[in-house]
């Protein structure tokens, strides 16, 4: 009978102790991040060496493989997790597998897509860097996001089709075009970044206006930001041509959990450092700032941030930190460090 | 004598420090410059391909295209 009482008790008090813990877990998960800290986990090249002399484009693999486009050296190169340089591949030159300016990179299960500023194609390659084929595209890419093999999506420069993403299949033909301005702008003012989530929402930063959007499948508008209040781009005349001479937003990445990074341009408080984190709704979270300035931000799918330093020499690789603040009454000033690796588990 | 000397080495640092503002400036504007010059530059090469409009056209977006990669990739 006693003991019959022991085992009620225990059973009772680690109930009570479960949905104590299960309920300050839920608590802790519901709030948003008050700050988001950089912790640097790797660097590639430097000043002293010449592993990279000026990188453009940075992707990474499911296997923790860095590729690498470096412009200077006309090449792709792949890394492995630690940094070591395992394989280069290219030379300057038109033929395959040659570059003239290497600039994004895209990546599907299979293969690896190159872009090249003075070339009208985008290359492909396979993981040990294999030139497998070309993909014609007649219009210099800005942007490039591979959605899979079958759906390669490009923001190009043009002077009359523009305002849109174009879907290009595996043989170059145009699949569709998102179209996210209707409006006729200016010369380049509806240039953009773009990314896509795994529910196929398009978001755009425009890179000349103060502008942050997101679009369902279906082309529809969901939500239009400005984060920066800016209200006029400057432009000057150059070679007859109007263009504007400051970017706003340099690029735009979605991690695993939805959530946008946007790396803020000429008119952030401190000028390519400033990354914005939105939520899927568009809600600014949190802004962070990279120790050096950089032209792109990418993040791969264990949520390792990656920015450049050194002005192209350097690639830093970053573990993202986030401190939520807790406001429980009897711990009125403490901060709860909760290091955030989703490798492990997506927290928000 | 040794105020003398101390005026002088005030006179000195401010003509330093003017000098050393002046050539940052000068570095400053040239680095603002690069871009907007090489559009010029490529604008340039492309009236060579005329009276071929199509490929004048190509050659001016490729111009354009190399500016945006350019500001972006150097403007801070």
């Amino acid at each position: 009978m006693a003991a019959a009482k022991v085992s009620r008790k225990l059973i009772f008090s680690a109930a009570f102790l479960a949905v104590a813990f299960y309920s300050h877990l839920l608590f802790l998960w519901g709030r948003e991040p008050q700050k988001l800290y950089l912790e640097e986990v790797l660097s590639i090249g430097s000043l002293d060496d010449d592993t990279l002399f000026q990188w453009v484009g940075v992707i990474a693999d499911s296997n923790g493989y860095i590729y690498v486009t470096d412009t200077m050296d006309y090449s792709l190169k792949k890394f492995d997790a630690r940094g070591n340089l395992l394989k280069k591949k290219g030379q300057k030159g038109q033929g395959p597998g040659e570059f003239m300016a290497p600039r994004y990179l895209g990546i599907s299960e299979r293969f690896l897509y190159v872009t090249d500023q003075f070339r009208p194609e985008i290359q492909v390659f396979d993981k040990d860097l294999n030139y497998i084929r070309s993909i014609l595209i007649s219009m210099p890419v800005s942007d490039l996001k591979v959605l899979s093999d079958n759906e390669i999506a490009v923001a190009t420069v043009s002077m009359t089709k523009s305002g849109r993403i174009f879907i290009f299949n595996a043989k170059g033909t145009i699949k569709r075009e998102l179209l996210y301005s209707d409006k006729k702008l200016p010369l380049m003012m509806d240039m953009v970044s773009f990314d896509f989530d795994s529910q196929g929402n398009l978001y755009i930063a425009y890179s000349y206006q103060d502008k942050i959007e997101k679009f369902n499948p279906e082309g529809k508008k969901i939500w239009s930001k400005k984060l920066l209040k800016i209200k006029r781009i400057k432009k000057e005349k150059i070679a007859s041509f109007e263009v504007p001479t400051r970017l706003v937003y340099k690029d735009i990445v979605l991690d695993s959990s939805g959530n946008l990074f946007i790396l803020g341009g000429s008119f952030s408080k401190n000028p390519s450092c400033d990354v914005y984190v939105l939520s899927p709704e568009g809600d600014l979270l949190t802004t962070l700032t990279l120790p050096d300035a950089s032209h792109c931000i990418y993040i791969d799918i264990q949520n390792f941030l990656y920015s450049r330093a050194n002005e192209g020499v350097t690639l830093k690789k970053f573990r993202m930190k986030y401190i939520y603040e807790k406001k429980a009454s009897s711990f009125p000033n403490e901060l709860l460090i909760w290091e955030k690796k989703m490798s492990e588990r997506a927290i928000f | 004598m040794i105020l003398q000397i101390q005026k002088h080495i005030k006179k000195a640092t401010f003509i330093l420090i003017i000098f050393t503002f002046f050539l940052s400036f000068d570095a400053y504007a040239q680095e603002e410059g690069k871009c907007e010059k090489a559009l010029v530059r490529c604008v340039i090469d492309a009236v060579s391909s005329l009276p071929s409009f199509s490929s004048f056209y190509i050659h001016i977006i490729y111009c354009l295209g190399g500016y945006v990669f350019c500001i972006k990739y150097l403007k801070k």
